[in-house]
């Protein structure tokens, strides 16, 4: 099921929110959530829920192991088998065509390359089993010893099939206990409906447009496409994210924040701060520090990480480019750049990084590395200047790019809250304005969205596989 | 809870609540008239639709389709996208790709099962120049599967076969740019002429060209079909081919309707370009044969459950699809009887490009018997030598939407070509 889909926005979520209001104490209302978040998935791929529970069942039998008066070596056994298992449900539902397809290019070999269903969302629940399992290990938390509780981590509906990832240590003592409060579900709307609005109005349009001019070989045109993708990527992701988060204070959770703003950044190191926070700081902490970080073999980590990071995007090798693409460009900021751009006025550092991003997105949207590299060639002049239609297409999208280049920066947000901020209570309460103004936000963006979801049949997630 | 917070987060919950449960309980509809289809139905729920999930996407699809208000709000988000893409500003030279839900096929070498091509990425529904029009690229492997069956049809015949192959609209109209690389129809009847051994292909390309380039309307800006002037085109190429002489265009008596909504439209129909032809639809010119006729549908190939029709049917209210003024619509098996008074007949192969060549047909034959094989069934088992024997056939005609024949969209045509085989 999709956040923006009518089955969830009129059917699931009411019944979903009556119930958890419904159920009287904290353990109640997890079982609720719990069994919703269930029902959630299983929508949508009700087999792989199966391979959810599994990998859920075996980090928590692992974590309650860990947590055991066990010997040493027996612990670490436990913990490089749990990891081997996450890993590998992972290896074999999202890389094994990957890898027995590029077997196959090698000469005299010809394995049969394996059809295996992607269980939506399995990259970010293992992420978060992980870093589970992973925080036991190191003894930086206490083992969950309710398997309801655990499960529900690992199942919230909110984030499960597109995150924040969520980490263990942030939530564990909002699952046993949290505040629930009008206010807090007040403003957690507001923040569902703005990426709701994201997502449906400005998201599958810039897809829409894109698609269309990226099917096309004109330079011009294609630069325009890859603009148009850049925001929808951009809204896509982190539509989802402000719904997650938003669902996520309704019923109490306070998750940490996804995007701040990327493209306002003036390098890309200061870019991937910004984007996917929650991914980076996962590979910070459990790939980068553990093998050295800055102190030791810093380019090969970054190379490792960065890799990793690609291919965790998709089973494509063009997704191993991209990522290998940022850290080269990282590791170029790090060597000189990046004190070079602090010398420099913010308006070169911003051009450099929102050029080396819509370059990075050109990789990221070709899956086909030949496509890929055509489309970079003719974007560079290797090509027709430009077609048919892509000035009208420059014209009729004018609007539309002003208005979301706009939406991608916080100043309207700033603006709104400074002024909410005036009208507030001397007890730092909503007024009685802000409260108007927050409802008819609300009740306009579903209507608007109804009516956007209304007029498209085919609505995904682009990162509904990853 | 503070109550100050919680009157808004009624207001803003109770909305869904309410809107969910009306939608629930209220009676679905089963046909949008605007999109001019069924509306998927309530699926049943069973293990296997549960455990592969189509009853859920099922579900999806009948929750959208039968939602309160779902029309209005179709044309609500139309206006908005409107207003937000200034496509009410700009003039007819915007360019719009969009998705198509078509199957793309295509016959393997060697044959067999048709397979998902890669020209999918090239399918959709292009709108350019105040016109919607179907992507076409063409298929080497479909090209060659429908030259075999054209040159078994002919052998097993022994007649002259003659084959039609519209122009697409794409193909005249579509801006240089946004024709993809390898979608080159002339390069495509090039290949065919080449692969025909014994049928012959009519030269429609100049005369489709021409009136193109002149502003003719021969196709419809809102559906896939050609119009009367564009079957016109056709017919005046098959009579100086099999040696007869159609009437000018001008000496026919003809009419109009306005608001025709076509097929693309109905594709294109949640788009915002669709408003453009909410304003300004397409018209359909009609033209009366000249020569008295009378035409019998058959369902049978035994030819004894005729049901009466006329070639033009101005006040055709079947449905709103008004391309069916001519003829009425499908027919799986058609004789016109024309005055015409010359002893020449044809027998006709045809998809619904046919119905608006037919009228100008009887104008050529005094025999038309006319099959659409799309209709082909266990029971239907005309087969073309015997039919054309039995009923003294002078000539045979194959025409049909090209991109059914060549293109990388379907396969569909060749093997219902097949079927007509001994």
């Amino acid at each position: 099921m999709v956040f923006s889909s009518l089955t969830f926005l009129y059917l699931f979520l009411p019944l979903c929110l009556i119930c958890y209001f419904a159920s009287p104490t904290i353990t109640a209302k997890n079982v609720t959530l719990t069994v919703f978040s269930l029902i959630f998935y299983a929508w949508g791929e009700p087999l792989a829920l199966l391979v959810m529970l599994f990998s859920a069942a075996v980090q928590y039998a692992a974590g309650r192991l860990l947590a055991s008066r066990i010997p040493h070596t027996a612990r670490r056994c436990v913990f490089l088998a749990a990891l081997c298992i996450s890993l590998g449900l992972l290896a074999v539902f999202k890389y094994a065509g990957l890898l027995v397809s590029t077997v196959d290019l090698l000469p005299f070999c010809r394995f049969p390359v394996p059809e295996i269903a992607l269980p939506i969302g399995i990259s970010f629940y293992t992420f978060q089993c992980l870093s589970y399992t992973i925080d036991v290990y190191r003894r930086q938390t206490e083992a969950q010893t309710s398997f309801l509780r655990f499960l529900l981590f690992v199942s919230l509906f909110p984030q499960l099939i597109a995150g924040p990832i969520l980490r263990y240590t942030d939530v564990a003592s909002q699952i046993e206990d949290r505040c629930h409060s009008a206010k807090k579900i007040f403003y957690g709307s507001i923040r569902f409906f703005c990426g709701l609005l994201k997502k449906c109005a400005i998201a599958n349009y810039a897809g829409e447009a894109a698609d269309a001019l990226l099917n096309g070989s004109s330079c011009l045109g294609l630069w325009l496409g890859i603009l148009l993708y850049t925001f929808q990527i951009y809204f896509d992701f982190s539509g989802y994210s402000d719904m997650a988060i938003g669902l996520g204070k309704i019923f109490g959770f306070d998750y940490c924040e996804n995007f701040r703003y990327p493209y306002l950044s003036v390098s890309v190191t200061e870019f991937w701060r910004r984007w996917h926070i929650s991914l980076g700081s996962f590979f910070r902490d459990y790939v980068y520090i553990p093998l050295g970080g800055k102190y030791h073999m810093q380019v090969r980590n970054i190379l490792i990480v960065w890799a990793l990071t690609g291919l965790w995007h998709g089973a494509s090798w063009n997704f191993l480019l991209w990522g290998l693409y940022y850290a080269a460009l990282l590791l170029l900021e790090k060597g000189f750049l990046l004190r070079l751009l602090e010398k420099l006025p913010r308006a070169v550092g911003w051009c450099w990084t929102m050029f080396t991003v819509l370059i990075g997105w050109t990789i990221f949207y070709f899956t086909d590395i030949g496509r890929c590299l055509g489309a970079l060639k003719i974007m560079f002049g290797g090509g027709a200047l430009t077609a048919a239609g892509v000035a009208a297409a420059l014209k009729t999208n004018l609007l539309f790019l002003v208005l979301a280049a706009l939406a991608s920066t916080p100043f309207a947000a700033m603006w709104i809250g400074k002024g909410m901020a005036r009208l507030r209570t001397s007890d730092g309460e909503a007024s009685a304005l802000e409260l108007t103004l927050g409802t008819l936000y609300c009740l306009a963006s579903l209507v608007l969205c109804t009516m956007l979801i209304c007029g498209s049949s085919y609505n995904p997630f682009l990162y509904f596989r990853f | 809870m503070k109550k100050r917070y919680l009157f808004p987060v009624l207001l803003i919950f109770l909305p869904m609540l309410a809107f969910g449960l009306f939608s629930i309980f209220d009676t679905d509809a089963v046909y949008s008239d605007r999109e001019k289809r069924e509306l998927t139905p309530l699926p049943e729920l069973t293990a296997a639709s549960y455990a592969d999930a189509s009853f859920m996407k099922r579900f999806e699809d009948y929750y959208a389709d039968t939602f309160p208000l779902r029309g209005g709000l179709l044309a609500a988000a139309r206006r908005v996208r409107s207003l937000i893409l200034l496509t009410g500003l700009v003039g007819g030279e915007d360019v719009v790709v969009l998705p198509s839900a078509r199957t793309v096929a295509v016959v393997p070498e060697g044959g067999g099962e048709a397979e998902a091509s890669e020209a999918q990425e090239l399918s959709g529904i292009l709108y350019y120049g105040n016109r919607l029009m179907e992507i076409f690229c063409e298929s080497d492997a479909n090209l060659t599967a429908y030259a075999s069956v054209l040159n078994r049809l002919a052998k097993a015949a022994g007649r002259p076969l003659y084959v039609m192959l519209p122009t697409p609209a794409y193909t005249l109209y579509a801006p240089e740019g946004q024709r993809a690389a390898g979608t080159d129809f002339a390069a495509s009847l090039d290949k065919l002429k080449g692969l025909l051994d014994g049928p012959v292909l009519l030269d429609l390309d100049t005369a489709m060209r021409k009136a193109a380039a002149d502003d003719e309307a021969i196709y419809f800006r809102t559906d896939h079909h050609w119009t009367a002037r564009g079957a016109y085109l056709a017919a005046d190429a098959l009579a100086r081919a099999d040696g007869l002489t159609l009437p000018t265009l001008g000496s026919y008596a003809s009419g109009s309707r306005s608001g025709f909504l076509g097929s693309l439209y109905n594709s294109a129909a949640a788009q915002s370009v669709s408003s453009k032809f909410d304003r300004a639809p397409d018209t359909v010119t009609y033209y009366f044969p000249q020569y008295g006729y009378t035409l019998d549908s058959y369902a049978s190939i035994a030819l004894d459950d005729a049901e009466r029709r006329s070639l033009v049917e101005p006040d055709f209210a079947g449905d709103s699809n008004l391309y069916n003024i001519f003829c009425g619509g499908d027919m799986p098996i058609a004789h016109i009887r024309s005055e015409v008074g010359n002893g020449r007949s044809v027998f006709v192969i045809r998809d619904s490009y046919g119905h608006a060549l037919l009228p100008f047909l009887s104008d050529l034959y005094e025999d038309v018997y006319a099959v659409d094989p799309r209709y082909y069934t266990a029971d239907y088992t005309l087969k073309i030598g015997a039919f054309c024997d039995a009923h003294g056939i002078d000539s045979i005609l194959v025409v049909n939407y090209s991109p059914m024949a060549v293109g990388g969209y379907w396969i569909e045509f060749a093997p219902y070509l097949e079927n007509l085989l001994p």
